[in-house]
């Protein structure tokens, strides 16, 4: 069944708005186009999977529309915003604010116990220590890590750390939440928990959710999905009209 | 698809700016699980430190005890000094040197009593002071000139005579002086000072042959005094006289020399007399131990096989041999304080002869000579090289945190001063370390060099200023070698630094 971009579009506002995106990098001589003409609409609310085997550029996609990369060409809007347009300092303030960022190695401050973690995009927000605290305590308890606010990251496991990494990246209440790959380093178990965790986050507090993986069981929460491949979008669908099967799923369009 | 949407008003608003306070306390809250990770660069800050410390304390100590030995070698000659400065004419050299050396030392004292003794106006005696003291600057030049340079400039001539060559021919001189560029003459305003003293040289010269006169007349009259005091006395020589003579004799002595204006007070009579007691002493002991029928009874009595030195002898005065041979000449008591003499004689000139280049020129910075200062700004070179390397390393180590900070909303700002902090406190420990090291070093050498002069002299001072200097070095050094990295780092765009493992 064909994606009715126009229908699926209807009462919904545009969040992020990918232009033909292209980003080369050079193997030497010879380029290598990571992401190829990309031209995507991300509506608020929506819970969308970017899907693809290993190479095909989700995470230079990732890094486009979260601002971490400059594209080579095209454009990227958030909220109306063009990300080409902000300089350093603006740059910092939009991460700090409107994006939330879930890696797969987590990327957590070693030195730093849970609560410190949650609280340091505050900090770089200006948020005094006390509200800070409280608003982490907060997190970490939507989370369910309120008693290990004290522990350090080499003393949880994966699947406690990438929480506290999604708890962190809601510090100050993004309207995005990119993740690349979340349970990629996770178990089974604490991935079925990070993708349930993710889809309460959409559901309940609205957060946009762009999520790149190539774990079937995120696709279950999800909204929407779009299959990239060799830099360029291969296919797009809503997951209502999809019939999950594991294994099954990948590019090979049988969608 | 659909086209790009209509540019809204942009809200994106400055980044919160982080204070230096904010940026502080995040920098501390890691800084004590990361400052012993950083072991290596810890570890080039240590020992840098540590190097600078010990060239600079070993160079306190160093002119400390010289200056010490130095003062004490006088005292312990002040008898002669003042003898000879009494009894002898003084010569144009000498009365020079006396001059320059009060003015340098600012010595009041001794610019009052030549005021005194040739009853010239002090002002006369200031500016004949200030005069020499250049006359000495130039003269001591010429004298420490490489031999070659010497002999063009002013042929085989030293002292006065070189100054009066150069007044015969000015022009020759000055233009062989332009040749040689990197001579330097010594004194303010370089070779136009120079000039200027030539031009009053021929009138210091008769102000100073006056002054010169008059102190001689002095010091002539002062020699009748003496010599009638020894005629009476039964002409001893006065090393003998004066010891042994009674007090009352030798205190009218004292103060007929001392109303000719010479500065000589009671206790100056005091320490002479007992001065010169002890070195007849010394003098009458070393002719009783280089006598032969001493030596054979020596020889019985310690049965040595072969002669000892006089040296030797001195050495075992303790002895109850020694003692009994000497009872008729030396009470015991006597024995151990001539012996105790002796031994802290031979100390200080060995201690003299040990120091003699360090108190050189005092006028190099902190003390250090010219080839410590090239050691120490190589060092600072190699330390500088070595910590670079060290914080790039270590900030390399870390750019995936780097980038994940910048997610968070760190701006680059904040990241080049927190990381410039982390260094600056790493500079600031290993700066302590090493402070302590390079100290402890250099004292025990020192200690182990100079003895109890080292605790008798000991420049705390100094030593504090020396700490306070390796200190502030290791912080500067430690930030300054890691801007670059910092701000390269600081610069990256996240996704590139999350790449790099
Ligand atoms: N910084 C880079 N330099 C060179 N090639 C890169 C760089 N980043 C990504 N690539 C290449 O771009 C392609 C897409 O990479 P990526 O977006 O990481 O894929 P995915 O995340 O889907 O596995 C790959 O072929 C990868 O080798
Ligand atoms: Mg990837």
């Amino acid at each position: 069944m064909k994606f009715d971009e126009a229908k699926y579009a209807e009462g919904k506002e545009v969040l992020v708005s990918v232009h033909d995106v292209h980003r080369t990098f050079w193997r030497g001589e010879e380029p290598v186009h990571a992401l190829d003409g990309i031209t995507l609409n991300i509506y608020r609310g929506e819970y969308i999977c970017v899907m693809g085997p290993s190479g095909s550029g989700k995470s230079t996609f990732f890094n486009a529309v979260g601002g971490l990369d400059t594209p080579t060409s095209g454009r990227v809007f958030i909220d109306g915003v063009d990300m080409a347009q902000l300089n350093a300092n603006e740059l910092a303030f939009l991460r700090c604010r409107k994006i939330g960022y879930v890696f797969q190695q987590f990327n957590l401050n070693t030195t730093m116990t849970a609560l410190e973690n949650v609280t340091l995009p505050m900090v770089f927000a200006g948020v005094s220590s006390d509200e800070a605290r409280a608003r982490g305590m907060a997190l970490l308890d939507r989370v369910n890590l309120a008693d290990r606010w004290n522990h350090r990251p080499k003393e949880m496991s994966g699947g406690q750390m990438q929480r506290v990494a999604i708890a962190r990246s809601l510090a100050n209440h993004p309207s995005i939440l990119l993740c690349d790959e979340p349970t990629g380093n996770l178990d089974l178990k604490s991935g079925k928990e990070i993708h349930w965790l993710l889809h309460d986050l959409n559901v309940k507090d609205g957060v946009t959710v762009i999520c790149a993986t190539h774990d079937p069981n995120m696709l279950a929460v999800s909204s929407r999905m779009v299959w990239i491949s060799d830099g360029r979008i291969d296919n797009i669908a809503e997951t209502a009209n999809v019939k999950i099967e594991q294994n099954s799923l990948g590019t090979d369009e049988e969608a | 698809m659909s086209s790009p949407p209509v540019i809204r008003e942009i809200d994106v608003r400055k980044q919160h700016r982080m204070s230096l306070r904010e940026t502080w306390t995040l920098c501390i809250r890691g800084v004590k699980h990361r400052l012993f990770r950083s072991a290596l660069t810890l570890a080039v800050v240590v020992l840098a430190v540590a190097f600078f410390m010990f060239l600079l304390c070993d160079s306190m100590y160093q002119r400390a005890v010289g200056k010490g030995v130095d003062a004490e070698i006088a005292s312990s000659r002040a008898a002669q000094i003042q003898l000879t400065r009494l009894l002898t004419p003084a010569t144009a050299t000498s009365a020079m040197r006396h001059l320059a050396a009060a003015e340098k030392a600012g010595d009041e004292a001794a610019l009052a009593e030549a005021a005194s003794v040739t009853g010239l106006p002090p002002e006369e005696i200031a500016a004949l002071a200030g005069l020499a003291a250049k006359e000495r600057l130039y003269t001591d030049w010429f004298a420490k000139m490489p031999v070659g340079r010497r002999l063009i400039l002013v042929k085989r001539d030293l002292g006065r005579d070189a100054l009066r060559r150069i007044l015969a021919e000015p022009d020759a001189f000055f233009r062989q002086l332009a040749i040689m560029v990197d001579l330097r003459v010594p004194g303010p305003r370089k070779a136009d000072g120079l000039r200027e003293f030539l031009a009053v040289f021929p009138d210091y010269v008769s102000r100073m042959d006056a002054f010169l006169d008059r102190w001689n007349a002095k010091v002539a009259e002062a020699g009748r005094f003496t010599s009638a005091r020894l005629a009476a006395a039964g002409d001893p020589p006065e090393t003998r006289w004066i010891p042994g003579a009674p007090e009352a004799e030798t205190e009218a002595w004292r103060a007929s020399v001392a109303a000719l204006g010479f500065s000589f007070s009671p206790e100056d009579l005091a320490t002479m007399r007992s001065q010169l007691r002890d070195a007849n002493d010394e003098a009458d002991l070393a002719d009783r131990l280089a006598d032969a029928a001493f030596r054979d009874a020596w020889k019985v009595k310690f049965r040595e096989a072969t002669d000892s030195t006089a040296e030797e002898k001195m050495g075992r005065l303790g002895d109850k041999r020694a003692r009994e041979l000497l009872a008729d000449a030396f009470p015991a008591a006597r024995l151990d304080e001539l012996a105790a003499n002796h031994s802290a004689k031979n100390r200080l000139s060995k201690l003299e002869r040990a120091l003699a280049a360090s108190l050189g020129d005092d006028s190099a910075l902190l003390g250090l000579s010219g080839r410590q200062l090239f050691l120490l700004a190589i060092s600072f070179l190699v330390c500088m090289v070595g910590i670079a390397n060290a914080m790039l390393m270590s900030i390399t180590e870390r750019y995936r945190e780097i980038a994940t900070m910048k997610c968070l909303g760190a701006t680059d700002s904040y990241i080049l001063s927190q990381f410039m902090m982390e260094a600056a406190l790493q500079g600031f420990f290993g700066g302590l370390v090493g402070v302590v090291l390079g100290f402890a070093i250099s004292t025990v050498r020192s200690a182990l060099a100079f003895g109890g002069h080292l605790w008798a002299y000991f420049p705390a001072g100094d030593v504090a200023l020396c700490a306070l200097f390796s200190l502030a070095a290791g912080v500067l050094l430690a930030a300054l070698a890691s801007i670059q990295p910092s701000w390269s780092a600081s610069r990256m765009a996240p996704m590139e630094a999350m790449r790099v493992e």
